[in-house]
């Protein structure tokens, strides 16, 4: 019995190790893709490019359409940036997702605005609209106001109110870049058959804000959100990039996200059964490409220009709640998609990015408990306790580490780099430090996402904090 | 185990080279901020003399002694200038490279144009030629760059042509930017519009080609349109009832932007296409001409199936001026219900009317 279970062991651990290669091999692979990725973006720009589209009268115009649930303490600030933002035709739909605080009543304030009979397509079936109010200082400003519906059936009530062909979604609490837009739009400027893009997001917790204008972008001061930042890094820029390049970034950012309108509408726009919408809705139009003969060209870029900066949680409770959402939001998205697992009819999107989502985001988790656990296990019954132990350290944590440090290596030789020594020493340290603890109680947090998901069926996003930005010290 | 704990040995090792490539990137930080200090003072030191050059504070003799060691900055930060003091620094800059020293450079961009494997080489040299050589130089190679094999270096060819003004490549530009199918029409039409005033009679005499193809007068048309050519009126109106829908569309675009006024009958009857993308773009057109005559044309139209016509006529009803918008108005008391609505919108939109918060049915404002 006892030798039966030695040899289960003994299987376990090296399923558990090969994993481990396989997830941070991979991991590597692409953060070196999307290096490349990068450079060759940069390249490709051409001198006074973006001076060109700010001032084209043939640039695309674009509608912003930015939800908002009691976001009072950040919604004056946001469009203060949103308005300011260099871009020859534009129009910003606030959708007020029937906050409870004093988001509308703020806005009215501040921005004037007034009650208009908006009359419109409606493609969507979304909650009842209130109202719709215009702005008397800012004519591109409407504000929707309707009952809570969540993310997505107020990301449909804003396609159903933008009058552009190109929709860009960003959260309330996001801070764009002066030319932010330009960066977006630039792919769908020079090539039809982008449908879709999406953009490296930065945590905006350091930022420095004045009147919507960036002042300072500083990493954050406090060692979560900077663990994060090394997150965002690792994942958001340096691996999704890479599996842009091999057309399987199967999750474009719903802080900042640009869209084709008539391929919102085509793909049923944002669905609101689904835990969140964003990862679904870039699903959904890899499924729309690859279903459909006539799209079968169509692609999605993603812009590796740092153009958009999101607040990220500060607490570990916050952190635990929006991580346990993201879970559920990856993992509802995979099953409901499950179609799409190893089937060539899907691409490469079939073929790699679905299985790589699959097995290494969602149920990473999963595996990595596994570890946790067997190690404990080794432990108490001091099964060649020493060996098992350091290969499931060397494994687990400290090739996570070797991965992370690579992303900030290669971002301190970018021209992305931070500014100052102290900034990239302290991004080195939250590299060495994230795995030892933080990445742990993330693995928990995903855990909980896993059972919230399965077990509880549980939609809602639960606890969130919103913190105002920093002023510069005068 | 054996291979894993291999394996693990060659991670520990692999890290420990990250943590040691880390420190060495941390010791050098420093040292790189220097250098990128060193190269900022370079370009603002280069910058200066090049402004005080085109002052005509200093001679070419004192800048080519400043310049020494710093040539690779000089095409970057000419064309810099170039973009920000307009033609007349231009001209002047160009000059530069005339001197033996540096005419080098102007040769080897040459080079590149024409003979570079890597095209973001060919592309580069494409894009700064016109800032650093005289016209006659320049033409020939950059006509040929528009056969390049690689399409973003055909772009940056034409580009560079459009800036020079060389109306004498507007065909050409146009037969080899129309080639591939995922290329926006906008991009071509903003590098011919580029050429300006001299690119009228060109386009004029191509319109009236019979061997010029449709997916290039499209690009013609948008840009006379854009210049404001009323010479190119009696053409574009032939073109209004053409097979081809995006010919129509942007004859439709070209004559209001023109104002010509004298359309207004041929866009009223355009009103009446089956393709809505034309009756919307005729309502704009008709907007922008002022024309009081068209008001029963737009007001039938704020019956349109399609919401951009029905939206795109209130606006131009709008843009109409008293008469118009006594009209808009009136239509809010039609029996269609899509009229009532997108009138309204409109008004409001134009603050023309507010709504009462309490009912739900608008009120005039006086």
């Amino acid at each position: 019995m006892a030798i039966d279970m030695m040899i289960v062991l003994d299987i376990l651990i090296r399923i558990i190790l090969i994993y481990f290669i396989m997830m941070h091999g991979i991991y590597l692979l692409l953060i070196i893709l999307g290096s490349q990725e990068q450079k060759r973006y940069h390249q490709g720009i051409q001198f006074q490019e973006f001076i060109h589209i700010s001032q084209s009268p043939l640039t695309t115009p674009v509608s912003i359409v930015i939800c908002a649930y009691n976001e009072e303490k950040v919604i004056v600030n946001t469009l203060l940036n949103v308005l300011q933002l260099r871009y020859p035709e534009f129009e910003v739909v606030v959708v007020n997702d029937g906050s409870e605080d004093r988001t509308v009543q703020l806005l009215i304030d501040v921005f004037k605005l007034q009650p208009i009979d908006k009359v419109f397509k409606k493609h969507f079936e979304t909650k009842p609209v209130r109202a719709v109010y215009q702005s008397a200082d800012y004519p591109n400003l409407i504000v929707v106001d309707k009952e809570n519906g969540r993310r997505a059936d107020a990301n449909n009530a804003g396609a159903d109110h933008a009058r552009y062909p190109i929709i860009c979604q960003i959260d309330a609490d996001c801070v764009l870049e002066k030319d932010a837009l330009l960066y977006m739009i630039r792919p769908f400027l020079y090539n039809s058959k982008v449908i879709a893009a999406a953009a490296i997001i930065r945590p905006a917790n350091g930022l420095i804000v004045e009147k919507g204008q960036i002042i300072k972008r500083n990493l954050p001061d406090n060692w979560i959100p900077l663990f994060q930042a090394v997150e965002y890094l690792r994942s958001f820029q340096w691996a999704r990039l890479g599996l842009t390049r091999l057309k399987s970034m199967l999750c474009m950012s719903g802080a900042f996200t640009m869209i084709r309108k008539d391929i919102f509408i085509a793909v049923g726009g944002a669905k609101t059964m689904a835990v969140v919408d964003d990862f679904e809705l870039t699903v959904s139009l890899h499924r729309y490409i690859h279903e459909h003969e006539e799209a079968r060209d169509f692609e999605i870029a993603f812009i590796p220009d740092p153009g958009n900066y999101s607040q990220v949680p500060e607490t570990l409770k916050a952190f635990a709640s929006q991580r346990n959402f993201w879970q559920r939001a990856i993992l509802q998205s995979l099953l409901w998609n499950r179609v799409m697992a190893f089937n060539p009819r899907y691409g490469m999107a079939g073929m790699f990015g679905f299985p790589f989502y699959f097995i290494f985001e969602a149920l990473s988790a999963v595996v990595e408990a596994c570890a946790y656990v067997i190690a404990l296990v080794v432990l108490v019954l001091r099964i060649d306790s020493p060996t098992i132990l350091m290969l499931l350290f060397i494994f687990g944590v400290v090739l996570g580490t070797f991965v992370s440090i690579c992303a900030v290596l290669l971002q301190a030789t970018t021209r992305m780099r931070q500014e100052n020594t102290r900034d990239i020493v302290r991004l080195f340290l939250a590299a060495l430090a994230e795995h030892f603890g933080f990445h742990q109680f993330h693995v928990f947090c995903r855990l909980g996402g896993i059972y919230d998901l399965l077990i509880r069926r549980r939609l809602a996003y639960g606890y969130r904090e919103r913190s105002e930005y920093k002023s510069p010290t005068p | 185990m054996k291979t894993f704990l291999l394996i693990a040995y060659a991670i520990v090792l692999l890290t420990g080279i990250v943590i040691l490539l880390s420190l060495w990137i941390l010791i050098f930080n420093n040292r790189s901020i220097r250098q990128e200090e060193t190269a900022t003072n370079n370009r603002s030191t280069l910058r200066l003399t090049l402004m005080s050059y085109l002052k005509e504070e200093i001679d070419v003799t004192t800048v080519r002694r400043s310049i020494a060691g710093k040539e690779s900055l000089l095409t970057g930060l000419v064309s810099q200038l170039a973009e920000e003091f307009g033609e007349p620094a231009q001209i002047k800059l160009i000059g530069l490279f005339e001197v033996p020293e540096l005419a080098g450079i102007v040769q080897k961009e040459l080079r590149t144009l024409s003979g570079a494997y890597n095209w973001r080489k060919r592309q580069r040299a494409a894009t700064y030629l016109p800032y650093i050589a005289k016209d006659s130089i320049i033409i020939a190679p950059l006509m040929h760059a528009l056969e390049d094999s690689v399409f973003m270096v055909r772009f940056s060819a034409a580009h560079s042509l459009a800036k020079i003004k060389a109306t004498q490549t507007i065909i050409p530009i146009l037969e080899h930017l129309s080639l591939p199918a995922e290329w926006p029409i906008e991009r071509t039409i903003e590098i011919i519009f580029a050429m300006g005033k001299e690119a009228i009679t060109p386009l004029l005499n191509y319109l009236f080609l019979p061997t010029a193809k449709n997916e290039c007068k499209v690009f013609a048309i948008s840009a006379l349109g854009l210049q404001h050519v009323s010479e190119a009126v009696p053409v574009i109106l032939t073109h209004l009832n053409n097979p081809d829908k995006e010919l129509r569309i942007q004859s439709a675009k070209a004559l209001g932007n023109i104002g010509a006024t004298e359309a207004t009958g041929a866009l009223c009857n355009s009103m009446k296409e089956s393709a809505w993308e034309v009756r919307a773009a005729a309502a704009n057109a008709l907007g922008l001409l002022k024309n009081n005559s068209s008001i029963p044309t737009l007001l039938g139209s704020l019956r349109d199936s399609v919401w951009w016509v029905r939206y795109n006529s209130a606006n131009a009803l709008a843009e109409l001026g008293d008469d118009g918008i006594s009209a808009l108005k009136n239509a809010l008391t039609y029996a269609d219900k899509f009229a009532r609505e997108v009138s309204r919108l409109v008004l409001q939109e134009r603050s023309l009317i507010t709504i009462d918060q309490n009912q739900t049915s608008p009120w005039l404002s006086t």
